[in-house]
């Protein structure tokens, strides 16, 4: 059992994870603002039934998850969940994974090829349950049994969510370099 | 990423013929998520860096994999405005407050009131 006193101590330096992963889910700066709210408050009333010494940061996400959906997807049309086409495995790989192909040279690093904006646009793509997989994983690190306890479904859902969510990221990246001529004809 | 071959010993060359190779190559791929995730069982580990040790297309993709999985993390952080930690903070504050003169007012708890 946790003193409610320390929640503030203990909870705040989360924050900025927190508030980016909610503007990957809402799409949209007030409503993330709104979703680290809410998810602090109904953390702050909860906390006493947290237990001291195990995942803080896992038990947040899971609250900010929860409150994502019950509270910001009733806004759009219907809760989806949808189905992504399937893709072919190592999308992006085929296609500039060759430095001399894609028209980079060998010492570029991917890493500047694709921009801030680029990134997230594409996060923001995917459709939801695959996208809070690919962020907790890739960008918050989390593993696959943290994950799956903050998104409340088995291990081997968590990674054929990965592995799909992945594939359509890529493929969203792949037009991006498409689009700047980065991918040589032929390069498949 | 270079620590794809980390903790590697000098495995013996083992001649493969094409099928086995491609058998390889296939489990290898269907491991690769696992791999990069740090959360493959050490006995498999094993296996799959021995075979990425002798097949170079596939340290490729591996290589680049994880790539693009640093590309994502690093690509994808935002600065919380002072304001947002100002203004969840004051709501934290005030839901406390409320809470400290609840308590005040009726020493004993009274979650509901009837």
């Amino acid at each position: 059992m946790a003193e409610q006193a320390g929640f503030v101590d203990q909870a705040m330096e989360y924050m900025p994870a927190l508030y980016s992963a909610a503007l990957r889910l809402t799409r949209s700066k007030s409503d993330a603002e709104d979703l680290v709210q809410e998810t602090y408050l109904k953390a702050y009333r909860a906390f006493g039934g947290f237990q001291e010494g195990t995942n803080l940061r896992a038990w947040l996400y899971r609250i900010l998850n929860n409150t994502f959906i019950n509270n910001y997807r009733a806004k759009q049309r219907r809760p989806q969940e949808t189905e992504l086409d399937d893709t072919e495995d190592l999308y992006l790989f085929k296609r500039i994974g060759n430095p001399a192909l894609a028209g980079r040279s060998a010492e570029d690093e991917l890493m500047d090829y694709f921009g801030d904006a680029e990134v997230k646009e594409a996060i923001e793509a995917l459709p939801e349950q695959f996208r809070m997989a690919v962020l907790l994983a890739d960008v918050e690190g989390f593993s696959y049994k943290e994950i799956s306890e903050i998104l409340e479904v088995p291990v081997g859902t968590v990674m054929s969510r990965l592995h799909r969510g992945r594939k359509a990221l890529q493929k969203r990246l792949a037009e991006y370099a498409e689009a700047r001529g980065l991918v040589a004809n032929g390069a498949v | 990423m270079r620590d794809v071959r980390d903790g590697a010993v000098a495995p013996p060359q083992s001649e493969h013929s094409p099928q086995t190779r491609m058998f390889h190559c296939r489990e290898a791929l269907q491991g690769m998520y696992m791999f990069i995730d740090g959360e493959m069982p050490a006995d498999e580990r094993e296996v799959l860096q021995h075979h990425l040790e002798q097949c170079s297309p596939c340290l490729e993709a591996f290589e680049f994999e994880a790539e693009v999985k640093m590309v994502v993390s690093q690509r994808c952080k935002d600065e919380v405005p002072d304001a947002v930690v100002m203004k969840v903070t004051k709501a934290l504050m005030m839901q406390i407050d409320s809470d400290k003169a609840g308590e005040l007012a009726s020493p004993k708890a009274q979650p509901n009131e009837s």
